[in-house]
C-alpha cells in the first residue's frame, strides 16, 4: 500500500480495509490482464453490453409495430439498409437481435443473482449449524431437487403474471438447489478444518467465524458455480423464451429463434436465426472462460507462488 | 490464586462405540511465571487437556472438574464471558501450524483478527495501531513486519509456527498452552523455536503450559515436568529430577528412550517401552501400566494407585513409591 504514515495513523479501520481492497482489486485486474483468453471473452462480453446499452439511442422499440413495417421488404438477405436482413413481417434482424441482448443479459445475471443468493445462503445455514436446521432446509432443497425443472417452469410461467420479472423468479427458484448442495458439502468440510477451532479459541462468534473464515473459503467455489450458472440462466431464458413462454411484449434472442422457428431454417433464411443463435454461444462462452480465469485469479492458494 | 488451575478434571468423549474416558482425574496449577511441561505418549490426553481449558472440546463431550481461570471457571462462564476470556486469559499455540492458518487470509490480517476481537467496543484501536501492533508482535517472533501481507502458504514450516506464536501473543494472555508447538518441524528450527518460547515466557512473565511426546524438550524448558499415563498424571516433579531419577516406571522408559551423548551402551542397546498404550475405551484392571511394566507384583493388576508423595515435592503414582524402592 503507498499511503504515508501519517495517513495510515489518521486512517479509520473502515478507510484501511477499503485501501486492502482496492489494492487487492488491482492486484487481481493486473494478473487477470495477464491472462489472453479472458480477456477476449471479456472484450466480447463488453461487446454485448455496449451492443444491449446502445439500443434504444440506434432504434426505437415502435420500430418493430407492423404498421411501421409494412413498406419493408419481408425476408431479405442481407443488405446495406439491413446488415442482417430482414424477418417475415419485414422487420430489421439486426435492430431485433440488439434489443434483444438486452433482454438475455438482464435477465441471465438478475436470475443468477437470485439462484446463487438463495442457494449460498441456505448452503451455508445448513452446513453451518448442521442438526435440525441442516436436516430441514436439504429436504426442502432434494424436493425442489427432484421435481423435473422444465415442466415447474412451464407452469410458474403459465399461472404467474407473463413478463421479465416471472422469468427470472422462475429460474431463480428452480436452479437455486445444486449451488446450496455445492456450498453446503464445501461448508461441511471447512466448518472442520483447525483454524475455524482456532478462530474460536480466539474469542470468535459464529457470525464472525461464517463471514471471516468460512465465506471466503466457499467463495471460489461459488465464482465458479456462478460463472456456470449465468450460462444456464441465458439458456435456460432462452428455451422458456422459444416455447413462447417469455414476455410476448419483449424482443429476446429466444423469441427470435422461435419466430424463426422452423420456416426460417426450411426456407434457408440464415441470417434470421445463426446471428441469435451465435450470440447465444458466444455470450455463454464469454462468462465460462472470465469466471475460469477470476477464479484461478481470486484463488490465493491457486496462484503461481 | 493461580492463573490456571485444573481440579479433578474428567474428560470423556462419548463416540459411536461407547464413551472414551480421554482424561481421568487430572489436577494442575500454574502461576505468574511457571513453567510447566506435560509429557506422554499419544492418546494418553494431553491434547484434550489443551482443548478442555478454553472449552473447545465437541458439544457431547462430557466434562466434569473445574478448569479454573483466574479463579473463574470456565464451564459456569455465559457465552459472552467465555468469548471475551478466550485468548485474553489464556492462548493456544496450536499444533499443526498450516492447518491452524486460514489459506486464503494473509498473515498479518488474522493476527489483527484476535486483536480487533478484543479490542473494547467504544475505544477500538485505530487501523494504525492494530498495524503497529501486528508489526511488533512479528517483530518479536523474528519475522519481518513486511510479511505480514503474505499468504501462510508464501512461509516455511518454522515460520508459519511463529506467526502461531506471535498470534497466541496478540492479546496477552497470561497463560500459554504451547500444543506440541515443534512437531513436524526440523530439529534445528524445533531449537529455534523452543529459544524463542522461553525468552518470551521470561520477558514476559507468562505462565507456560508446554504438550509434548518429547521429554528432552520439556527438561530444557519447563521448570516442573508431569507425565501423563492414560489420562493421569503418573509422576510429578521438577523436571530435571524427573528425568534423571525417574520414580515411576514409565516416566523411567520414557526417559531411557532418548539415548545419551558419548554413552556406548545406550547406543548399542536403545531402550523402548514394548506394548502399546492402552485403549482409553476398555482400561486395563488395576493399574493401567501394568501390562507394560517390568516392576509389576501381582498387587497391580488390581489396586489403582493414586499419586503418592515421593520426596522433595515428588510425586508419583506407583505401589512402589514410598516403599523402598527397587
Amino acid at each position: 500500500m503507498t499511503a504515508t504514515t501519517d495517513e495510515v495513523l489518521l486512517a479509520s479501520p473502515r478507510s484501511i480495509r477499503w485501501a486492502r481492497r482496492r489494492a487487492s482489486a488491482a492486484d487481481a485486474w493486473r494478473r487477470l490482464r495477464r491472462d489472453r483468453l479472458a480477456m477476449a471473452a471479456l472484450f466480447v462480453l463488453l461487446g454485448f453490453i455496449v451492443m444491449a446499452l446502445i439500443a434504444p439511442l440506434v432504434s426505437d422499440r415502435a420500430d418493430f409495430n407492423a404498421i411501421n413495417t409494412g413498406d419493408n421488404p419481408t425476408n431479405r438477405p442481407p443488405t446495406g439498409t439491413f446488415i442482417l436482413g430482414t424477418d417475415s413481417l419485414g422487420r430489421s434482424v439486426a435492430l431485433q437481435v440488439m434489443w434483444g441482448a438486452r433482454i438475455s443479459l438482464a435477465v441471465g445475471l438478475a436470475a443468477t443473482v437470485l439462484m446463487i443468493g438463495i442457494g449460498v445462503v441456505v448452503g451455508l445455514a445448513a452446513g453451518f449449524f448442521g442438526g435440525w436446521i441442516d436436516a430441514l432446509l436439504m429436504r426442502i432443497t432434494d424436493w425442489f431437487m427432484v421435481i423435473p425443472f422444465l415442466p415447474l417452469a412451464i407452469v410458474l410461467a403459465t399461472i404467474l403474471e407473463r413478463g421479465v420479472g416471472t422469468i427470472v423468479l422462475v429460474i431463480g427458484i428452480t436452479s437455486w438447489p445444486s449451488t446450496a448442495r455445492l456450498v453446503r458439502s464445501q461448508v461441511l468440510s471447512v466448518r472442520e478444518r483447525l483454524y475455524v477451532d482456532r478462530a474460536r479459541a480466539l474469542g470468535a462468534g459464529r457470525l464472525h467465524i461464517v463471514g471471516r473464515h468460512i465465506l471466503p473459503n466457499v467463495t471460489p467455489l461459488i465464482l465458479a458455480n456462478t460463472t456456470l450458472a449465468v450460462p444456464i440462466a441465458i439458456l435456460t431464458e432462452t428455451t422458456l423464451s422459444f416455447l413462447g413462454l417469455g414476455d410476448p411484449t419483449q424482443t429476446s434472442w429466444g423469441g427470435l429463434l422461435e419466430s424463426a422457428g422452423t420456416t426460417a431454417v426450411k426456407a434457408g433464411y440464415w441470417w434470421q436465426y445463426l446471428p441469435p443463435g451465435i450470440g447465444i454461444v458466444m455470450v455463454v462462452l464469454a462468462f465460462t472462460v472470465i469466471g475460469r480465469a477470476l477464479e484461478e485469479v481470486l484463488d490465493p492458494r491457486l496462484r503461481e507462488r | 490464586m493461580s492463573l490456571l488451575e485444573l481440579r479433578d478434571l474428567h474428560v470423556t468423549y462419548h463416540t459411536a462405540d461407547g464413551p472414551v474416558p480421554a482424561v481421568r482425574g487430572v489436577n494442575l496449577s500454574l502461576d505468574t511465571g511457571d513453567t510447566v511441561g506435560l509429557a506422554g505418549e499419544s492418546g494418553c490426553g494431553k491434547s484434550t487437556i489443551a482443548g478442555a481449558v478454553l472449552r473447545l472440546l465437541p458439544k457431547s463431550t462430557e466434562i466434569t472438574g473445574q478448569v479454573l481461570l483466574d479463579g473463574d471457571d470456565v464451564y459456569q462462564m455465559k457465552p459472552g464471558r467465555l468469548r471475551a476470556a478466550r485468548w485474553t486469559s489464556a492462548a493456544i499455540v496450536f499444533q499443526g501450524a498450516l492447518h491452524s492458518l486460514n489459506p486464503v487470509r494473509c498473515i498479518g490480517q488474522q493476527i489483527e483478527e484476535a486483536i480487533q476481537l478484543h479490542a473494547p467496543a467504544s475505544g477500538a484501536m485505530t487501523a494504525g495501531a492494530t498495524r503497529t501492533r501486528v508489526g511488533d508482535l512479528l517483530d518479536r517472533v523474528g519475522i519481518p513486519a513486511t510479511r505480514a501481507e503474505r499468504y501462510p502458504h508464501q512461509l516455511s514450516g518454522g515460520q508459519r509456527q511463529r506467526v502461531l506464536i506471535a498470534l497466541a501473543l496478540a492479546c496477552e494472555p497470561k497463560v500459554l498452552i504451547a500444543d506440541e508447538p515443534t512437531t513436524a518441524l526440523d530439529v534445528m528450527v524445533q531449537a529455534q523455536v523452543l529459544a524463542l518460547l522461553e525468552e518470551l515466557q521470561r520477558e514476559q512473565g507468562l505462565a507456560l503450559l508446554f504438550i509434548t511426546h518429547d521429554l528432552s524438550v520439556l527438561t530444557h524448558t519447563c521448570e516442573r515436568l508431569a507425565v501423563m499415563y492414560a489420562g493421569r498424571i503418573v509422576e510429578e516433579g521438577l523436571s530435571r529430577e524427573v528425568f534423571v531419577t525417574p520414580q515411576h516406571p514409565y516416566s523411567r522408559a520414557l526417559a531411557a528412550a532418548f539415548p545419551t551423548i558419548g554413552d556406548q551402551s545406550s547406543r548399542m542397546n536403545p531402550q523402548g517401552l514394548a506394548g502399546d498404550p492402552p485403549d482409553p475405551s476398555a482400561l486395563p484392571t488395576g493399574c493401567p501400566f501394568h501390562l507394560r511394566c517390568a516392576l509389576a507384583v501381582p498387587e497391580c493388576t488390581t489396586n489403582d494407585v493414586g499419586l503418592r508423595d515421593a520426596g522433595d515435592g515428588r510425586r508419583a503414582a506407583c505401589v512402589h513409591v514410598g516403599a523402598a524402592y527397587v
